[in-house]
Order: structure tokens, then C-alpha cells, then sequence
């Protein structure tokens, strides 16, 4: 009997244009918790996708109980009893919890399916990871947890003996984090060996035996949990450590930017006023819906508020104002899903730098390539944004990076005030740490920024005023000195009503 | 190495390859067909060559406008399935007034000026209405507005002219529309319509238009993701709506060169699925249906693979010109797999020599 489950030796996948995995080695004890950390494009779910036969590998070896396997499609991996629940469940909603479970494998009566047999062991599946809803319930009337545990049901029922958890908790509030973890550590207890995949330290040190790290597609080792601490975990995964991770610097507030009042969207939002000096950082902050992106959007032009007033620099905005006005008024916005809003994926750095001020990237009529160039290169070496060159396609980069060319081209539009919404969803620790520095740096140089943020400490430590946003109104205005995160959090609860 | 290797797989070079493959095919059974006539001791007909298919390319090349117009459409990820009947409504616009115009007293000329003026405007205002539907409407998809589009534009035609047909062939000034699409000059001893002139002239304004200016730029990031186009500061909808007024106006033009080659004559039912052929041109010339890219120089070649196709099949192997769309439909198929399959492909060879030069460094 081998020492390890299972061992994957010097694993190295190649994708054009990029090295995701270059000898990475990893192995599995049975009845083990075994978290992988690293930053986003570390070669972390590349790995996992190897394992579970999505990739073929181009070198290395996975060996499962000692012997050779050649994982070479996810029906394989399936059958040697891998299985991986995600971040957000591949289910059928629309399916109930005992279909979603028996999917691809349902128990027959002849050519008929035997829903009666199909419910009962669904049943005792959902039972034995304690769950409280029928097996008959459909998947889209659960709530996450719920819908995660039809999915480990799922993986128990393919008799799991390896289960991947990628980021099982980003959905999840912290009570449903707690009954995930107890669930994590019975079915260890019972053999299952687990692979834990997680940005939260909280699952690592709450719930983990032995931490991996990767970075840049390389292995950098494997420690037992107890030699860890986060400092440490930071440091391998960013390969330097982080000094000052909140670099705010006390900048003068200059006058008034922008001025907002009572602004009004029916459904969305109601009387909302602010307002944003030079060279400050103000935090907007609430519960996610509290519709703090709704206004934003409607100061920007994308949608329209039903009433109130915007000013800029003490003028008036008109009320049929679009984001190219907006624009033109010095005025930015760095959007939510910046895959979705804020970039041309498939462009490259430069195409994209270039869009938001493209009519003047001309000679005359034609098109010029060699303003477009000098203005995204400056950008590029002014924001640091990690690419070959500016031609590097913006899909390819990661997360931090695609945020820099997004502010990018904000600057390259000559913005003074800049909203970001969410600017570091997403993005990896190190370079979240450079995003606050360039934050920092912007308001210094008398920018206005406008940061809507839902992680406290961000909003704390970088803002230096902040609004907390609760069901479409603001409730509350701090000074950031002296607050504590339990007043903003009452702030933005919504108000208990008598029933 | 590199360089030269993906400027190999791009979509054009496709197109010239299959066009010389299509020429080479033709040639051969044309000669084959010839050297059977004479060993029976006849005369060699030989049908197809290279000057017969320039001087027959006219035919092939109506839709060309309609299809330029179209790319832009195409370009920004929306679709205009109504330009065959606004070029009907427009032909129908432009007999129906003249008509009016002799009949109250103007003077021939005069009125042929006001007439081919409203083709062009209601051309325009076709497209102008699909325009603000399709802006204003973003929920319901673009095929659909400009279908029910189509079958509107198209209801006025008979609403106008019911099963009547407005000839004009024995007017002279109506001759002009004639010359328009049958003259001709002689270069080199080869006799080439004009109306290649004229399609050219048009196609280099939108290469110009697509490639060179930031008009272009705009609509491919209008048609590679619409949202973020919005949020950098482009006026979306202002600048769809133009588009689709300028595929309303080439629609009308193909109308003009249409009713030349009908000797003059307008009916309700002309140009019936022409939009179908517009768009199936674009997308051989490699424009995506899912918008953000394609090239006007693609559309050129593909304008030419139609005609050769067309020509060839029907002359050399019989087939009725319908049967023909048999063939030309199966091409579109198997051209609109391809990219997929090519990217495919490219990708390979650039993990392998991903491998090599890894090997070589280790």
C-alpha cells in the first residue's frame, strides 16, 4: 500500500501562448484535507481540470493507489471516484435534488427509470451530509448551501474517494461556512480524501491538514497547517512580502468635484445626495443590492434617474447626459464586471486603451496607430500592467492587470473624477495592494475617487469619508478616523419592520 | 516564421485558394467538354474562360451593394433580413412616383432626378425604421424586428403596385438604368461591366470606412461586446442607427442596378430573398454573425466565388440556377465551420513548437 492516495508528479499543460502548469507536483494522503492556494492565475483550477481529465497534461504522472493512470477524459477520472463540486454548482435548477444526484447514472427498471428507488437513496445521501430539504425539492428553489450539499450528495453517490472543493464558501454566509466545514470533516473522518481550493484563510486554517502553494504555474511546497501562518502563506503566494498593504497617504481636500442631490430612480434608489472633493477618497458601502451600482450607472448616463440633480465643478449636468458626456466632463467610471463592461476581451492592451478617446487618436481622418501606441504605452509604464507588450491580448492577463488596463483607460480619457465600483473583486492579494497604492497616488495628484466596496477593510482604511447605502437610500455619512466596522455594518442593515 | 505562417491561415488567403481550386475545376471540364466536341468533329465551345465570366459577372453582383451595406450590419453583431424587400420598396417609391410626376407635367429629366432621389431616401428611411426598432428595443432580437420588417416593407410594395408591373423600357431617361448595368468598357481587350467599376468604387469607400477610420474601430467594438463599447464612451445607439440607415441606402442602390437588368420594369415581387444571398456573401467573406470582425477585402472575393460558382455550375454542369443554390449553400456551410476548425488546428501548432523550443532550452 502506497504512502499516498494519490501522486502527481511533475505535471506540466501547456495552452498557446501561456505555460498554466510547469512541473507541479502534489500529493494526497487518504482521510486527508489538503488546501492548494495561490493567486488567480496560479495554475490552481488548471491543476484540478488535469485531475479531473477536462486537460490532458503535456508531461508528469498521476498515479492513484500506486499505479499509473492516464486521466483522458472526466468520464475516467469518474470512474477511479474523483469528483469536484464548484464555486457555483453545475446544476439543473429546474431538476429536483434526487435528479440532479442520480444524473447519468439513474437506477433502471427496464427501460423506465424507478423515480421511487432513485428518491429513497437520494434521500439517505442528503440525510448522511445533513441536509433539511426533501429530495424531491427542485435545485433552483434551494439556497446555495443547499444546492452545494445536492452537490457533494452527488459526488458520494458516484462513490467519491477524492473530492475537489473549489472555493465552496464564496457563496456562502459564515453559519453555512461552519455546517460546510463540519460536513468536510465527516467525510474525512470517513476516508474521503479532499482538495480544498480556497482565497478565504478562514477554510484553510479553519478546515485544511496540509497547505499547497502555487504561483506562476510553479510548485513552491507543501507544509502541514500547523507550521503556517497567513504572513507566511501571503509570502509564498506573492513571492515577496507585502509592506504596506493600505497605503494611504494624507492628501489636502481640495473643492467640491462633484455635487449630487436627491437623486431619484423609482424601484432602484431614492433621494440620494453626496458629494466628492479633490484629491479624497470617498467610500459608498452597503449590502450587495443596496443599490449602490444603480446610481452610479445613473449618474454615468447608462440608465436614467426619474429626478434630482448632478453637479460637476458646480455646474449643472443636463438630464439626458451619456457616458460619452460624461466623459467629456472629466468624469470616469471604472464598472462592476469589468469582463463584461469594462474590456474588449479579445483586443489587445492598446485597442482598448485607445477606445474611450479614439477620436483623437487620428490624423485627419484616418486612423493613427502611432498615437493609439504612444498613449497606451505611457499608460502601460505608468500603471505598472504586467504584459510582453501593449498588443497582448487584454483576456489574457489576470485579473489585477485587466483592473489596470481599465483604470488606464479612464486616465487616458483625462478623468478627474473617477468612480470604481468593486476594484478589487476578484483580483489576487498582491495586486490588490497595488491597486490601493494607485488609488492613493490618484487622489494625491487632486483626482476625485468615488469607491464603492463592500469589504470592510478596504472601505475603512483607504476612504476618507464614507456613505453606507441600505434598500436604495443613504442611511448614514462617517468620517473614516475612529470607525469602527459593527457602526457601518448597523448602517447598512436594512430596518427591522414590525410584521 | 510565425508571421508568415498565421498570415497563411487567414481567412482570405481561404478564399483565394478556393477560388483558384472553383477556376482550375471549371477550366478543366470546360476543356474536357471541348476536346469531346471535337473529336466529333465540332467546333469548341468553350463557355467558360475568363472573359466570358467578366462579362457575364453583372448578374451576380446585384446584391453586392446590399451586401457592403450588410457588413456593417454584421460588423456590430445585428442583422437586417429586410433589405431585399426595402430595395423592392424602394424601386417600387421611385416607378410609382415618376409616374405621378410625367402624369402632372414634369419634364422627363426632372422628374427621373426626383425619382431616383426618393429611391435613395426611402431606402434610408427603411433603414432608419429597423434602426430605432432595433435600439429601442434591444430586448427582442434583430432578426426578428427585421422580419416583421420585412414582410411590412414588403406589404407596401403590393399595397402600391398590387400584381402590376410599371415598365419603363421604352422610356430614355429610364435607359440610363440600363446603361447603368449593362455598359461596359474595354480594358485590354477584355470588355468589363461598369457595374464592377461601381461595386468597387463603393467597397473601397467602406474598406476605407471598416479598417481605416475610427468609425470602424467603433463598430467592431460595438459588435465585439456592446456593453463596454457603451461604457467607453461611444454613442451606441446613435451610431447602430446610422448604420442601418446606410444598409437601408445600399439596399436602394442594389435597387437601382436591379430594375436596370429587368429592362426597367418594377414589380412587387423583385428581389425576393436577396438578403438571404447579402448576407451569405458577408459571412463567406468572414465577417462573424456574432459581430467584431471581418474584412470588406473577404466580402470582395466571396462576391467573386458566388459568381464563379454560379456561372460554372450552371453553364458547364447544366443545373438550373436554383439547383445551383444547392452548392453555394453547402459551401456557406462548410465556410462557416472552418474558422472554427482552423483556430483549431493554429493552436496545435503552436503548443507543439511551444514544446519544441521548451525542449531546446532544457
Amino acid at each position: 500500500m502506497a504512502e499516498y492516495l494519490l501522486e502527481m508528479n511533475h505535471i506540466t499543460k501547456i495552452f498557446p501562448g501561456v505555460k498554466a502548469l510547469d512541473d507541479v507536483s502534489f500529493n494526497l494522503k487518504k482521510g486527508e484535507i489538503h488546501a492548494i492556494v495561490g493567486e488567480n492565475g496560479a495554475g490552481k483550477s488548471t491543476f484540478i481540470k488535469t485531475l479531473t481529465g477536462v486537460h490532458q497534461p503535456d508531461g508528469g504522472e498521476i498515479i492513484l493507489d500506486g499505479e499509473k493512470i492516464v486521466m483522458s477524459d472526466p468520464l475516467v477520472a469518474q470512474k477511479h471516484g474523483i469528483a469536484a463540486i464548484y464555486q457555483h454548482a453545475a446544476s439543473y435548477p429546474d431538476l429536483s435534488a434526487a435528479e440532479n444526484i442520480f444524473i447519468g447514472h439513474e437506477f433502471m427498471v427496464g427501460p423506465f427509470i424507478s423515480w421511487t428507488k432513485a428518491n429513497r437513496e437520494a434521500q439517505k445521501l442528503l440525510d448522511s451530509v445533513g441536509a433539511n430539504f426533501p429530495a424531491t425539492a427542485s435545485v433552483g428553489s434551494l439556497s446555495v448551501a443547499q444546492q452545494q450539499l445536492v452537490e457533494i450528495a452527488k459526488a458520494l453517490s458516484q462513490k467519491a474517494r477524492i473530492l475537489i472543493m473549489d472555493e465552496p464558501t464564496a457563496a456562502l454566509s459564515k453559519r453555512e461556512s461552519e455546517e460546510l466545514y463540519s460536513i468536510a470533516r465527516k467525510l474525512r473522518d470517513e476516508g474521503v480524501a479532499i482538495i480544498l481550493i480556497s482565497h478565504r484563510f478562514e477554510d484553510i486554517f479553519g478546515l485544511a491538514d496540509r497547505a499547497t502553494v502555487f504561483r506562476d504555474a510553479h510548485y513552491i511546497g507543501t507544509w502541514n497547517i500547523e507550521e503556517c501562518d497567513e504572513k507566511m502563506l501571503v509570502k509564498h503566494m506573492v513571492g515577496h512580502e507585502i509592506g504596506d498593504f493600505f497605503p494611504k497617504k494624507k492628501t489636502e481636500i481640495g473643492e467640491e468635484l462633484l455635487r449630487v442631490e436627491k437623486l431619484s430612480r423609482t424601484g432602484y434608489f431614492r433621494d440620494v445626495s453626496f458629494n466628492l472633493h479633490a484629491g479624497e477618497i470617498v467610500g459608498l458601502t452597503g449590502l450587495v443590492g443596496a443599490g449602490r451600482t444603480e446610481v452610479v450607472e445613473a449618474i454615468f448616463g447608462v440608465t436614467k434617474a426619474d429626478s434630482g440633480e448632478i453637479y460637476i465643478n458646480g455646474k449643472l449636468v443636463p438630464n439626458n447626459r451619456s457616458p460619452r458626456m460624461m466623459m467629456d466632463m472629466n468624469f470616469g467610471l471604472l464598472p462592476e464586471d469589468r469582463q463584461k463592461q469594462g474590456l474588449h476581451l479579445r483586443w489587445s492592451i492598446n485597442h482598448n486603451t485607445s477606445l474611450p478617446i479614439i477620436d483623437e487618436c487620428t490624423n485627419g481622418i484616418f486612423l493613427s496607430g502611432k498615437k493609439e501606441y504612444e498613449i497606451s504605452n505611457k499608460m502601460k509604464e505608468l500603471l505598472a500592467i504586467k504584459a510582453p507588450t501593449v498588443d497582448t491580448h487584454s483576456g489574457a492577463l489576470s485579473g489585477g492587470n485587466q483592473q489596470k488596463v481599465v483604470v488606464g483607460k479612464q486616465l487616458a480619457a483625462n478623468t478627474k473624477i473617477i468612480v470604481l465600483d468593486e476594484p478589487t473583486k476578484g483580483v489576487d492579494v498582491g495586486s490588490k495592494a497595488q491597486i490601493y497604492q494607485l488609488m492613493s497616488d490618484l487622489a494625491s495628484q487632486g483626482m476625485g475617487i468615488l469607491m464603492i466596496s463592500s469589504e470592510m477593510p478596504e472601505v475603512m482604511n483607504m476612504s476618507d469619508r464614507i456613505y453606507v447605502m441600505s434598500e436604495g437610500h443613504i442611511t448614514k455619512e462617517f468620517k473614516a478616523e475612529g470607525l469602527t466596522q459593527e457602526e457601518i455594518l448597523t448602517a447598512a442593515m436594512p430596518v427591522e419592520r414590525e410584521d | 516564421m510565425k508571421k508568415k505562417l498565421s498570415k497563411l491561415l487567414r481567412w482570405e488567403t481561404m478564399l483565394v485558394v478556393l477560388l483558384i481550386v472553383l477556376w482550375v475545376v471549371f477550366e478543366a471540364r470546360d476543356n474536357g467538354l471541348d476536346a469531346a466536341l471535337i473529336a466529333k468533329g465540332r467546333k469548341a465551345k468553350d463557355v467558360f474562360n475568363f472573359s466570358k465570366m467578366l462579362n457575364g459577372m453583372g448578374v451576380y453582383m446585384l446584391y453586392s451593394f446590399m451586401a457592403l451595406g450588410m457588413a456593417l450590419i454584421l460588423g456590430m453583431g445585428d442583422i437586417d433580413i429586410s433589405v431585399g424587400a426595402s430595395a423592392t420598396l424602394s424601386a417600387s417609391v421611385m416607378g410609382i412616383s415618376y409616374r405621378a410626376l410625367i402624369n402632372g407635367g414634369t419634364a422627363n429629366g426632372t422628374a427621373f432626378a426626383i425619382a431616383v432621389a426618393a429611391c435613395l431616401l426611402t431606402g434610408c428611411a427603411c433603414g432608419l425604421m429597423n434602426g430605432i426598432l432595433v435600439t429601442r428595443f434591444r430586448e427582442l432580437f434583430p432578426m426578428i424586428i427585421t422580419l416583421g420588417t420585412q414582410l411590412f416593407f414588403r406589404g407596401f410594395c403590393y399595397l402600391f403596385l398590387g400584381g402590376e408591373t410599371l415598365k419603363f423600357d421604352g422610356d430614355a431617361t429610364w435607359g440610363q438604368l440600363k446603361t447603368l448595368y449593362n455598359g461596359a468598357v474595354t480594358i485590354g481587350g477584355y470588355k468589363v461591366p461598369t457595374i464592377i467599376f461601381w461595386f468597387l468604387g463603393f467597397a473601397l469607400i467602406f474598406f476605407v470606412f471598416l479598417h481605416l477610420t475610427t468609425g470602424g474601430r467603433k463598430l467592431f467594438a460595438i459588435g465585439e461586446n456592446r456593453t463596454a463599447a457603451l461604457y467607453s464612451g461611444i454613442r451606441v445607439d446613435r451610431f447602430e442607427l446610422l448604420m442601418f440607415v446606410i444598409c437601408g441606402m445600399m439596399a436602394a442602390i442594389s435597387a437601382l442596378f436591379y430594375v436596370g437588368s429587368a429592362s426597367a420594369t418594377v414589380r412587387a415581387d423583385a428581389m425576393t430573398g436577396y438578403e438571404m444571398y447579402a448576407i451569405a456573401v458577408v459571412v463567406l467573406g468572414g465577417f462573424s454573425t456574432a459581430g467584431g470582425k471581418g474584412n470588406i477585402i473577404g466580402v470582395i472575393l466571396s462576391v467573386i466565388i458566388f459568381g464563379v460558382m454560379k456561372k460554372g455550375l450552371g453553364t458547364l454542369y447544366g443545373f438550373a440556377d436554383s439547383t445551383v443554390n444547392l452548392a453555394v449553400g453547402l459551401v456557406l456551410i462548410v465556410a462557416s465551420l472552418l474558422p472554427n476548425v482552423m483556430e483549431d488546428i493554429s493552436n496545435r501548432i503552436r503548443v507543439k513548437r511551444q514544446h519544441v523550443t521548451i525542449k531546446a532550452t532544457e
